[in-house]
Protein backbone atom coordinates (compact mmCIF):
# COMPACT_ATOMS: atom_id res chain seq x y z
CA UNK A 1 0.00 0.00 0.00
CA UNK A 2 1.72 3.45 -1.02
CA UNK A 3 0.20 4.99 2.26
CA UNK A 4 2.47 3.71 5.39
CA UNK A 5 1.46 4.77 8.87
CA UNK A 6 4.35 5.57 10.89
CA UNK A 7 2.54 5.45 14.38
CA UNK A 8 4.82 3.38 15.60
CA UNK A 9 7.80 5.03 15.13
CA UNK A 10 5.85 8.64 16.27
CA UNK A 11 5.40 6.45 19.80
CA UNK A 12 8.59 5.35 19.81
CA UNK A 13 10.16 9.05 19.34
CA UNK A 14 7.40 10.52 21.62
CA UNK A 15 8.00 7.41 23.99
CA UNK A 16 4.39 6.81 24.61
CA UNK A 17 2.57 3.77 24.96
CA UNK A 18 0.38 2.60 22.75
CA UNK A 19 -1.96 1.59 26.25
CA UNK A 20 -1.62 5.22 26.95
CA UNK A 21 -2.78 6.62 23.65
CA UNK A 22 -5.81 4.50 23.02
CA UNK A 23 -7.03 5.72 26.36
CA UNK A 24 -6.41 8.91 25.93
CA UNK A 25 -8.22 9.16 21.73
CA UNK A 26 -11.06 6.64 23.54
CA UNK A 27 -10.67 3.73 20.92
CA UNK A 28 -9.34 -0.09 22.21
CA UNK A 29 -5.40 -1.25 22.21
CA UNK A 30 -6.78 -3.69 19.38
CA UNK A 31 -7.66 -0.67 17.52
CA UNK A 32 -4.63 1.19 17.88
CA UNK A 33 -2.67 -2.04 16.71
CA UNK A 34 -4.55 -2.43 13.64
CA UNK A 35 -3.70 0.88 12.65
CA UNK A 36 -0.27 0.65 13.17
CA UNK A 37 -0.22 -1.84 11.32
CA UNK A 38 -1.87 -0.29 8.73
CA UNK A 39 -4.80 -2.87 8.19
CA UNK A 40 -7.49 -0.51 8.45
CA UNK A 41 -9.24 1.10 5.71
CA UNK A 42 -9.16 4.93 6.91
CA UNK A 43 -8.61 6.98 9.66
CA UNK A 44 -11.19 9.60 10.95
CA UNK A 45 -10.24 13.43 10.81
CA UNK A 46 -11.04 13.01 14.72
CA UNK A 47 -8.75 10.17 15.27
CA UNK A 48 -5.94 11.85 13.64
CA UNK A 49 -7.02 14.97 15.55
CA UNK A 50 -6.46 13.18 19.00
CA UNK A 51 -3.31 11.46 17.73
CA UNK A 52 -1.90 14.69 16.56
CA UNK A 53 -2.64 16.64 19.67
CA UNK A 54 -1.29 13.57 21.76
CA UNK A 55 2.03 13.28 20.54
CA UNK A 56 2.63 16.65 19.79
CA UNK A 57 2.60 16.27 15.77
CA UNK A 58 1.13 16.85 12.41
CA UNK A 59 -0.19 14.27 10.35
CA UNK A 60 1.92 14.08 7.78
CA UNK A 61 4.11 12.57 10.82
CA UNK A 62 2.24 9.57 11.07
CA UNK A 63 0.71 8.99 7.51
CA UNK A 64 3.42 9.15 4.70
CA UNK A 65 2.97 8.17 1.18
CA UNK A 66 5.69 5.95 -0.81
CA UNK A 67 6.09 5.43 -4.29
CA UNK A 68 5.21 1.21 -5.07
CA UNK B 1 -37.66 1.13 19.20
CA UNK B 2 -40.17 -0.13 21.70
CA UNK B 3 -42.42 0.54 19.19
CA UNK B 4 -40.65 -1.26 16.35
CA UNK B 5 -40.85 -4.55 18.66
CA UNK B 6 -44.56 -4.42 19.29
CA UNK B 7 -45.26 -3.81 15.65
CA UNK B 8 -42.85 -7.15 15.02
CA UNK B 9 -44.33 -8.97 17.98
CA UNK B 10 -48.02 -8.11 16.00
CA UNK B 11 -47.13 -8.72 12.56
CA UNK B 12 -45.30 -12.37 14.25
CA UNK B 13 -48.71 -13.36 15.26
CA UNK B 14 -50.80 -12.51 12.25
CA UNK B 15 -48.19 -14.71 10.70
CA UNK B 16 -48.43 -17.59 12.65
CA UNK B 17 -52.42 -17.33 12.07
CA UNK B 18 -51.64 -16.80 8.23
CA UNK B 19 -48.78 -20.23 8.51
CA UNK B 20 -51.78 -22.17 10.22
CA UNK B 21 -54.60 -21.15 7.66
CA UNK B 22 -52.23 -21.77 4.78
CA UNK B 23 -51.35 -24.86 5.88
CA UNK B 24 -54.27 -26.44 6.93
CA UNK B 25 -56.07 -24.68 3.70
CA UNK B 26 -54.94 -27.93 1.10
CA UNK B 27 -56.53 -30.55 4.09
CA UNK B 28 -59.45 -28.70 3.97
CA UNK B 29 -59.94 -27.68 0.15
CA UNK B 30 -59.35 -31.24 -0.69
CA UNK B 31 -59.78 -34.07 1.99
CA UNK B 32 -62.75 -32.91 3.37
CA UNK B 33 -64.35 -30.82 0.90
CA UNK B 34 -66.94 -28.77 1.87
CA UNK B 35 -65.99 -27.93 5.87
CA UNK B 36 -67.60 -25.27 5.81
CA UNK B 37 -68.39 -22.03 3.96
CA UNK B 38 -64.77 -20.39 4.50
CA UNK B 39 -62.56 -23.37 2.55
CA UNK B 40 -64.65 -24.32 -0.07
CA UNK B 41 -63.77 -27.55 -2.45
CA UNK B 42 -60.91 -26.94 -4.63
CA UNK B 43 -62.82 -25.20 -7.65
CA UNK B 44 -61.19 -27.88 -10.10
CA UNK B 45 -62.38 -30.65 -8.00
CA UNK B 46 -65.67 -29.52 -8.40
CA UNK B 47 -65.55 -28.84 -11.61
CA UNK B 48 -64.71 -31.99 -12.36
CA UNK B 49 -66.97 -33.91 -10.74
CA UNK B 50 -66.13 -34.11 -7.30
CA UNK B 51 -63.85 -36.13 -5.00
CA UNK B 52 -66.20 -38.92 -4.81
CA UNK B 53 -65.33 -39.59 -8.65
CA UNK B 54 -61.75 -39.93 -8.34
CA UNK B 55 -59.72 -42.79 -7.73
CA UNK B 56 -57.90 -43.19 -4.43
CA UNK B 57 -54.40 -43.00 -6.47
CA UNK B 58 -55.78 -39.86 -7.80
CA UNK B 59 -57.12 -38.85 -4.79
CA UNK B 60 -54.04 -38.87 -2.92
CA UNK B 61 -52.11 -37.31 -6.14
CA UNK B 62 -54.36 -34.53 -6.30
CA UNK B 63 -53.70 -33.46 -2.65
CA UNK B 64 -50.39 -33.57 -3.14
CA UNK B 65 -50.04 -31.37 -6.07
CA UNK B 66 -52.75 -28.71 -4.05
CA UNK B 67 -50.14 -28.60 -1.31
CA UNK B 68 -47.27 -27.87 -3.21
CA UNK B 69 -48.20 -23.98 -3.55
CA UNK B 70 -49.35 -23.97 0.00
CA UNK B 71 -46.38 -25.64 0.95
CA UNK B 72 -43.93 -22.94 -0.42
CA UNK B 73 -46.13 -20.42 0.79
CA UNK B 74 -45.71 -21.84 4.38
CA UNK B 75 -41.97 -21.85 3.83
CA UNK B 76 -42.07 -18.26 2.43
CA UNK B 77 -44.17 -17.22 5.86
CA UNK B 78 -41.53 -19.47 7.53
CA UNK B 79 -38.43 -17.17 5.98
CA UNK B 80 -40.53 -14.06 7.01
CA UNK B 81 -40.64 -15.54 10.61
CA UNK B 82 -36.78 -15.54 10.60
CA UNK B 83 -36.33 -12.50 9.05
CA UNK B 84 -38.23 -10.89 11.66
CA UNK B 85 -35.95 -12.61 14.45
CA UNK B 86 -33.11 -11.02 13.17
CA UNK B 87 -34.58 -7.53 13.04
CA UNK B 88 -35.63 -8.12 16.38
CA UNK B 89 -32.26 -8.68 17.26
CA UNK B 90 -31.16 -5.58 15.62
CA UNK B 91 -29.25 -7.29 12.85
CA UNK B 92 -31.01 -5.73 10.17
CA UNK B 93 -27.90 -5.56 7.69
CA UNK B 94 -26.48 -8.75 8.47
CA UNK B 95 -25.38 -11.13 5.95
CA UNK B 96 -28.05 -13.53 7.35
CA UNK B 97 -30.48 -11.14 6.59
CA UNK B 98 -29.88 -10.67 3.38
CA UNK B 99 -29.42 -14.44 2.11
CA UNK B 100 -33.19 -15.15 3.96
CA UNK B 101 -34.68 -11.87 1.69
CA UNK B 102 -33.20 -13.86 -1.52
CA UNK B 103 -34.65 -17.16 -0.14
CA UNK B 104 -38.04 -15.53 0.32
CA UNK B 105 -37.44 -13.78 -3.21
CA UNK B 106 -36.82 -17.80 -4.58
CA UNK B 107 -39.97 -19.29 -2.18
CA UNK B 108 -42.58 -16.56 -4.18
CA UNK B 109 -40.91 -17.09 -7.34
CA UNK B 110 -41.57 -20.96 -6.95
CA UNK B 111 -44.77 -20.01 -5.59
CA UNK B 112 -46.24 -18.30 -8.27
CA UNK B 113 -44.40 -21.06 -10.69
CA UNK B 114 -46.55 -23.58 -8.50
CA UNK B 115 -49.38 -21.69 -8.48
CA UNK B 116 -49.69 -21.99 -12.38
CA UNK B 117 -48.09 -25.38 -12.31
CA UNK B 118 -50.87 -27.10 -10.07
CA UNK B 119 -53.58 -26.52 -12.03
CA UNK B 120 -52.14 -27.85 -15.11
CA UNK B 121 -51.12 -31.50 -12.87
CA UNK B 122 -54.64 -31.50 -11.30
CA UNK B 123 -56.38 -31.25 -14.49
CA UNK B 124 -54.13 -34.01 -15.89
CA UNK B 125 -54.67 -36.04 -12.70
CA UNK B 126 -58.36 -35.37 -12.92
CA UNK B 127 -58.91 -36.24 -16.50
CA UNK B 128 -56.44 -39.01 -16.16
CA UNK B 129 -58.78 -41.91 -16.26
CA UNK B 130 -60.77 -40.29 -18.99
CA UNK B 131 -60.91 -42.32 -22.20
CA UNK B 132 -58.09 -41.39 -24.87
CA UNK B 133 -59.24 -37.82 -26.58
CA UNK B 134 -61.20 -36.72 -23.48
CA UNK B 135 -58.34 -36.14 -21.34
CA UNK B 136 -57.49 -32.12 -21.08
CA UNK B 137 -54.46 -30.22 -20.95
CA UNK B 138 -54.78 -26.98 -19.20
CA UNK B 139 -52.77 -24.04 -18.85
CA UNK B 140 -53.74 -21.17 -17.50
CA UNK B 141 -51.58 -17.26 -16.30
CA UNK B 142 -53.33 -14.61 -14.86
CA UNK B 143 -53.19 -11.55 -13.27
CA UNK B 144 -53.47 -12.59 -9.61
CA UNK B 145 -50.65 -14.80 -10.19
CA UNK B 146 -48.74 -11.99 -12.18
CA UNK B 147 -49.19 -9.90 -9.09
CA UNK B 148 -47.83 -13.09 -6.70
CA UNK B 149 -44.81 -12.20 -8.27
CA UNK B 150 -44.74 -8.57 -6.45
CA UNK B 151 -43.45 -9.58 -3.05
CA UNK B 152 -40.76 -11.82 -5.25
CA UNK B 153 -39.49 -8.85 -6.78
CA UNK B 154 -39.72 -6.46 -3.66
CA UNK B 155 -37.92 -8.62 -1.50
CA UNK B 156 -34.97 -9.57 -4.51
CA UNK B 157 -34.31 -5.91 -4.24
CA UNK B 158 -34.32 -5.58 -0.57
CA UNK B 159 -31.94 -8.20 -0.48
CA UNK B 160 -30.00 -5.85 -2.43
CA UNK B 161 -30.58 -2.76 -0.66
CA UNK B 162 -29.25 -5.05 2.35
CA UNK B 163 -26.56 -6.39 0.57
CA UNK B 164 -25.11 -2.75 -0.32
CA UNK B 165 -25.90 -1.61 3.49
CA UNK B 166 -23.69 -4.31 4.90
CA UNK B 167 -20.93 -3.96 2.94
CA UNK B 168 -21.46 0.17 3.50
CA UNK B 169 -20.97 -1.08 7.57
CA UNK B 170 -18.39 -2.96 7.31
CA UNK B 171 -16.36 -0.71 5.30
CA UNK B 172 -17.21 2.04 8.36
CA UNK B 173 -16.30 -0.72 10.75
CA UNK B 174 -12.92 -0.83 9.44
CA UNK B 175 -12.28 3.03 9.83
CA UNK B 176 -10.72 4.03 12.65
Amino acid sequence: MPITVRLDVMLAERKVKSKDLAAHIGITEANLSLLKSGKVKGVRFGTLEAICKYLNCQPGDILRWDEE
Amino acid sequence: MKSIATNLKALSWVIYLLLVIVGVSPFLHFVFPGFNSLFPPHELLTQYGGLERLEIWQQIGGFFVAAWPAALLCWALILILRLMALLKAGMWFDKRSETICSQFSRAMMWFVAAQVLHKTLLVLIFTATRPAGERILFLAFNLEDAFALLPAIFALIFAHIVSLARQQREELQQII
